[in-house]
Order: structure tokens, then sequence, then C-alpha cells
């Protein structure tokens, strides 16, 4: 593990059934500047300040000040994020643009007792597939633009996941049509993403998050697929929601075998157990604890979180989740000949060559990193 | 202002507790407000609109102060958070 075992209690700060192990005396100058940074990194400073405020986590004045401070700072970046996001709202309201917001800010406000506990660096929303392009044009209408084209015209709509945005005032936004790229992607039902939706209020009007059970798999994905190392307050989530949250424990499960995520959402589990060390139990955890994964779920996996996660490995690993010759073949198409634009956006940045990384891929020839 | 005008939040107004202190930011503005001590707990009295008459009875109330001294605190503490698009007259 990267971080200081403090961390790791800071970020579990306030689940149930987890006690903690913390320090008995105020760490020291160099172990607290090391702490508070590590808490600004990965996000934590809401459960750095729950921690001091429920006097689990002994601090001197100075260490409380900075962690207020910082704290402070975080809440600020999400209020602007948040008047971010009311804006956008009314404009894709005008245009009649359905909406789910997803992860951060929609997690803040349903997923624990308080929003300033979970912060967030940005806004992810999602869209129906065939509103996408139509959202993607008010945003660059808005100013927005996209560092990274599509890999082929309608690969987006398609396949991708989504596009993320930047916008004049240096804010990125996430635009998804998809939890997941590839693989487990194309097993979800994206409709019921939409026909299950649980709102919440912000700034006197209503938003819509996804549903307790597609927010509680939406966190596994993005835990268990993110980063081989995903930060501690994405795994948090999980546990905060398994906890709890007001999901079916049942739909959950049926949800999970319907998009063939029931790997997903064990190795989620099991992140929560041995990556963040939380004792989670209740019937969703015992619904998969004993799932053994296939070997197509276990390649997709490695696809992500493996020693090589690239996107062509990704790409490879999707090719078993797609029905069709077609569909496979305007897939592959995208992946090993994309358009010049992006070739050209990715291949800029040193050591991204797309067209490489995707033929090493196919070839099967890349050696772990 | 007088003590029978009603203040209330203006819609698309967002805020956070942050320890002692609370942050707020109004529609349309970018530097959010601290508020603290009295002009964070008037702030949360305002999650109903109020007189500005109640607001003066409860705080003086808790504070064990003179109603005529938070009074006259209390009215340039609102016309801020007006100017900042937080609050308006109900």
């Amino acid at each position: 593990m990267k971080e200081p075992a403090v961390v790791r209690e800071i970020a579990c700060f306030g689940l149930a059934g987890h006690g903690g192990a913390w320090p008995t005396e105020p760490l020291s100058h160099p172990g607290w500047k090391s702490t508070l940074g590590q808490v600004d990194r990965l996000r934590l400073p809401g459960f750095l300040q729950a921690a001091i405020e429920a006097e689990a986590l002994p601090v001197t004045e100075q260490q409380r000040q900075e962690a207020a401070d910082l704290h402070l700072q975080w809440c600020s970046r999400a209020l602007r994020l948040e008047q971010r996001l009311l804006q956008l709202a009314a404009i894709l309201d005008a245009h009649g643009i359905e909406v789910v917001v997803l992860k951060g800010t929609a997690v803040a406000h349903l997923a624990y007792p308080d929003p300033a506990m979970r912060h967030f660096a940005d806004l992810d929303l999602l869209f129906r597939s065939d509103q996408f392009d139509q959202a993607l044009e008010v945003f660059y209408g808005l100013g927005y633009v996209r560092p990274h084209p599509e890999a082929r015209p309608g690969f987006d709509r398609r396949f991708g996941k989504g596009a993320t945005l930047q916008g004049i005032e240096g804010d990125e936004l996430d635009a998804h049509r998809n939890l997941v790229l590839g693989t487990f992607g194309f097993t979800i039902g994206l409709g019921e993403l939409f026909r299950s939706r649980e709102a919440f209020h912000l700034g006197g009007r209503e938003l819509w998050g996804l549903g307790p059970e597609g927010r509680l798999l939406h966190a596994c994905y993005h835990a268990a697929l993110g980063d081989p190392y995903p930060r501690y307050g994405s795994v948090r989530d999980i546990a905060q929601m398994l906890t709890t949250g007001s999901h079916d424990p049942q739909r959950v499960v049926e949800l999970a075998r319907a998009w063939e995520a029931e790997a997903v959402l064990a190795r989620g589990i099991d992140l929560c157990r041995n990556y963040l060390g939380v004792a989670v139990g209740g019937p969703v955890v015992e619904a998969v604890a004993n799932y053994e994964p296939s070997r197509r779920e276990r390649r997709a996996i490695r696809a992500y979180v493996g020693a090589n996660h690239r996107f062509a490995a990704k790409a490879v690993a999707s090719l078993p989740y797609m029905t069709g010759v077609r569909e496979r073949a305007a897939f592959l198409r995208a992946v090993v000949a994309p358009d010049p634009g992006f070739v050209e956006a990715v291949g800029a940045q040193p050591g991204r060559s797309w067209i490489t990384r995707g033929l090493r891929s196919m070839a099967g020839s890349v050696r772990p990193r | 202002v007088t003590s029978s005008g009603g203040w209330a939040r203006i819609a698309g107004s967002v805020w956070r507790r942050s320890g002692a202190r609370i942050v707020v930011l109004g529609r349309d503005h970018d530097e959010p407000l601290v508020l603290e001590g009295s002009g964070g707990e008037a702030w949360e009295l305002l999650d109903e609109p109020r007189t500005q008459g109640e607001l003066v009875r409860i705080l003086a109330s808790r504070y064990g102060a003179d109603p005529e001294i938070v009074e006259h605190d209390l009215e340039p503490f609102l016309l801020e958070l007006e100017h900042r698009g937080l609050v308006g007259r109900a």
C-alpha cells in the first residue's frame, strides 16, 4: 500500500463496523504534512475534517486549522462545480436533453449524510446515446473543447464511454453515454440507468442521479476497473453504499447478473475488504462471496487493472462482449485505423502512440510495464 | 429594509458546512463567501423565509444580545448576501 495507515483510516472514518486504529498523539510535523498532502491528493478532506471534529484523530491547534482550511478550499471548489452544474442543467433542459448526474456530485448528495464529506474535482454527466452528440454540440457552443476527438465519426455514440471536455475557465466535464469503456460497458442496460433514477435537490431545483442499485454498481465499475490502485475515496463509496445505502440487495444482484457484472461487483467488494480494510457484509456481499470469474471476465478485468491496461488491451478484451461481425469490424476499424485527427491529437503526446499501441496489443506482443 | 420585511434564500445558491464555518455561493457568482458564527446561524435560519424581525429576535435570544445591536449588524449582512445573489426579499 502506498499511503500510510492513517490515511486509510481517514478514508474509512465513520463507516459502520469500522473501529479504526488511530494514533494516540498528534502526528509529527513531517508526518502531518505528508498526511495532509495525501488527503488533499486523494480528495479526503471531508473525512479528515469529520475525524478531527469527532476527536478520533488527535491534532494540534495548528493542524486543526490547516485541516479546516483545506476542507474549506474543497468545499469552495465543490460549490463552483455545483453552480456550473446548475447552469448546465438549465441549458440542457432548454434543449430537451435528459441528463443523469454521475459520481462525485450525485454520490455526495445521495450516498453521504453530509455532502461536505465527499469532495470531487469535476462534473460527470450521463446522456442517452441518441442525445449524446446533441449534448456535445451544446457544450461546444458554451466554449467547451474536446482535447481528444472521437476515434471515428459515430464511435462514441455506438461504442464509447463518453468524452472529456475542458471549459474556458479550466473546469473539466466528463460527458458519458456509458459507465465503462468497452467490455463490461457493452452489457450494461443503458436504458435502465434512466428508468431507475433518484432525485436530489441542489440550489432549489431537482436533479437526477442513478438509482441506488445502479449507483452501487457504478461505484464498483469505477473502483474495480478504473485504476490498478484506485483512490481510497472510490472504494469508500462502495463501502458507504453497502453499509448505509437504500438499495434493494436482490435488485443489485439481479442487475449485476443481467449486466454480466458479477465479477466487477465481487472485485469492488474485495477492494473494500482487502484494499480499504473494511469488513463489509450483508446480502449483496454474501451473494457474490464465492463468485468465480470466468476466463473472459478475468481477461476483461486485467485489461483495466493488469500490467497492460492501455486502451488497446481493453479493445481486444472487448471483442468477446460484442455481438455481430459488423459491430466487431466497425469497432476494430476504429481501434486500428482511427481518424487522422484522433491519431494526431493522441500521438502528439509523448509516449502515446495510438496506432502502435493498438497493433502491438492486437498481436499480443506488449510486455507488462 | 424594515423589521417586517421578509428574506429568503434565492434558488440557485449552494452551500456547505465546513467545521464551524458555512461557505455559500450565489447564482452567477464565482467567489464563495465564508460565514462564521452568527452569520452562519443567520444563513441556516433562512432555510425558510423569515422576516428580519424574526431573525433579530432569534439571534438576540441565542446570543443574549441587545436586539438593537443585532439589527444594526444584521441589516448590512443581509444586504451583502443580497448583493452576492444569495438571498432576496420574500
